[in-house]
């Protein structure tokens, strides 16, 4: 029985993963003579007010300033605006040595809520909401901004990069990035693209207004003003071209409340909006939207379903077998010849890793990177995922189990 | 922007794509398992022809002496191998198979050649007195965790003492009658259980020098 239930939930993720690699390549093939396109030329310089929510951001919020000041943008068009939101430390110091740039400072914790505090003083037309460890070229508005022109854009964001990845946790998510902004860039070319990262994010001020702000009761909030939008009929588009770097968690306590935090925010917006599930009215996002709930399911059932199999093996042979019997049973499992492969298994994993290492190349090739350290690479393909997996369930068990969420604000990912 | 009747296009040449790898993928099993069954069955068939072939030259040459004994025993031990190898093979494909219907009847065809290479042993030792061929019956069970340390015990037997030769049968594979006959015949409910030279009975996970000096006693 329990070999039957196995062998389904191997089928239904094998054809599922099927299905959403060639969705991928085939979307690239058809995007890809138009994932460049040619840069449009700024007709009109609008007033842009850029907002940068700060918790504890002492170590980096200098540098981030410095690379906004460096701007290639009319400096009286431009208002830069540090919401310091209970900070302890000297980042609203720091920020009052920057005199061309306002700060705020609110006892108040929580990203959303110093976000909607810096729209309420923003005066721009366009309002650009960044990280505080973030570093932006110079030409960032340049490019981002000509899109505003169509007035059924609501958000265009960046491609992010890891800023100078030291540890291997930094190095896997360098490529863990690097995939996310060629998914990201082909979302927004078929028009599904709500996933967005949180810096150096555009919107319209009166837009965002209209839709009444970050909701502040989620923790994604980034993620959440993205999917209002597109169920506003409001296109979310990416700039694949502009490169914007952020630090990323370089320990695994901080990685853990990271993804934790994303994925339970992952699950809050899901169900807000699930509605839009399979509903005709919002086109393909309606279709894509539950299929990205899928993809945490089928790393839960694959690599659940590969420990169990271990654990029960462990269970069951352990108490009887020896380091010298492990020997044999390795053997054993080691094919003799192609008519020993479980096809069942095989067949998709090379599949699905063929495809994946294609659209990654490809990712390296338009994000101008390159593949680097055999290790990292290794940890991103096989042990990642797990890692990924783990975090997928842990936070599906506090989301059922309402533990108490940590809000951004009080830390610093 | 992608347009609307290119998305639909994407969504639905994905499906077909995947929907046909899919199927393309289940087909290669089934094409595997084809090439499993029927190299198993060649070598089944083989076998059984072999066996065949060697009590009709039993019957053929009628009276026994030292030199027509020698050779049965000789043939009787390669025989032995190569059913061996069969069940071995038998048992590495099974995990690996779409589908076990095929490979339940290869089973059933395996059982009964051990069946019959047993009665084969009890004709030599009628006709030749007792051999040097010693037969451990050894009823297992798929999964256990000591049925499969018994197994690599019995490997071990088999590499010290060429003589051995070892009939497994899996005692909860009902769909042959025959292994319930054996299971009465010996007496035997539980995995593992060692038949050493059709009389002794040992239940459980039994050691390498337990077995070695039961044969050395039978």
């Amino acid at each position: 029985m329990a070999s039957d239930i196995s062998a389904i939930l191997i089928y239904a993720v094998s054809f599922i993963s099927l299905f959403f690699a060639f969705f991928w390549i085939l979307t690239l093939l058809f995007e890809e003579p138009h994932l460049h396109t040619r840069q449009k030329k700024l007709k009109r310089f609008p007033k842009v007010s850029i907002i940068v929510p700060a918790y504890n951001e002492e170590d980096s919020i200098a540098s981030t300033l410095q690379s906004l000041l460096k701007l290639d943008y009319p400096k009286y068009k431009l208002e830069i605006i540090v919401v310091a939101n209970a900070c302890k430390d000297k980042t609203a110091e720091i920020v009052r040595g920057f005199k061309s740039v306002r700060l705020i400072e609110t006892p108040i914790p929580g990203k959303a809520k110093a976000q909607n505090l810096g729209l309420k003083h923003a005066k721009g037309e366009i309002v650009v909401i960044g990280d505080a460890d973030m570093l932006v070229p110079s030409d960032a508005l340049r490019k981002i901004l000509p899109y505003f022109e169509d007035p059924s854009v609501g958000e265009v964001i960046p491609a992010v990069k890891v800023h100078k990845p030291g540890t291997l946790l930094e190095k896997v998510q360098r490529y863990e990035y690097i995939l996310s902004s060629l998914i990201r860039q082909l979302m927004s070319g078929i028009g599904a693209l709500f996933s967005v990262p949180g810096a150096f994010v555009s919107f319209r001020k009166a837009t965002i207004q209209k839709l009444g702000g970050y909701d502040e009761r989620t923790i994604t909030e980034d993620l959440e003003i993205g999917t209002r939008l597109l169920r506003h009929n409001y296109k979310v588009i990416s700039n694949f071209d502009v490169h914007i770097y952020v630090r990323v968690p370089w320990t695994l306590k901080a990685f853990h409340k990271q993804r934790i935090r994303w994925n339970r925010g992952f699950f809050e917006v899901f169900s807000k909006h699930r509605d839009i599930v399979f509903n005709p009215k919002y086109g393909i996002f309606a279709f894509l939207f539950p299929l990205f709930i899928a993809i945490p399911i089928m790393l839960t059932v694959t690599f659940s379903t590969a420990v169990f199999e271990i654990a029960s093996a462990v269970f069951t042979y352990a108490p009887v077998v020896s380091l010298d019997d492990v020997r044999l049973i390795l053997e054993a499992i080691i094919p003799k010849g192609p008519l020993y492969i479980n096809t069942l298994v095989t067949v998709p994993t090379v599949i699905i890793l063929l495809t994946g290492l294609y659209i990654y190349n490809k990712a390296t090739k338009h994000l101008k990177e390159r593949w680097t350290n055999p290790s990292s690479i290794f940890t991103f393909i096989f042990i990642y995922p797990m890692l990924l997996t783990l975090y997928w369930v842990m936070s599906f068990g506090a989301h059922i189990a309402k533990v108490k969420r940590e809000w951004r604000g009080t830390m610093r990912w | 922007m992608v347009e609307g009747k290119t998305k639909k296009f994407l969504l639905i040449m994905s499906l077909v794509i995947a929907t046909v790898l899919f199927f393309s993928g289940l087909g290669l099993g089934i094409v595997f398992d084809n090439l499993r069954t029927s190299e198993i069955d060649h070598l089944l068939t083989k076998s059984q022809l072999d066996i065949e072939s060697f009590l009709l030259q039993q019957q053929f040459l009628q009276d026994f002496d030292s030199t027509t004994c020698d050779l049965a025993k000789e043939q009787f031990v390669t025989l032995q191998k190569q059913r061996s190898e069969i069940g071995q093979r038998l048992e590495d494909y099974e995990d690996k198979s779409v589908s076990d219907t095929e490979l339940n009847i290869l089973k059933r065809k395996h059982i009964i050649l051990s069946v019959s290479s047993l009665s084969t042993l009890g004709t030599i030792e009628r006709n030749c007195g007792r051999t040097n061929i010693e037969g451990i019956i050894f009823f297992y069970a798929k999964d256990d965790a000591n049925s499969r340390k018994q197994g690599f015990i019995l490997d071990d037997v088999r590499s010290e003492m060429d003589s051995v030769t070892v009939y497994a049968f899996d005692i909860n594979f009902n769909e042959e009658p025959l292994i319930s006959t054996l299971r009465t015949k010996y007496n035997s409910t539980v995995a593992p259980t060692l038949i050493v030279n059709g009389n002794t009975k040992l239940e459980g996970v039994t050691e390498a020098e337990q077995i070695i000096a039961e044969l050395k006693l039978g």
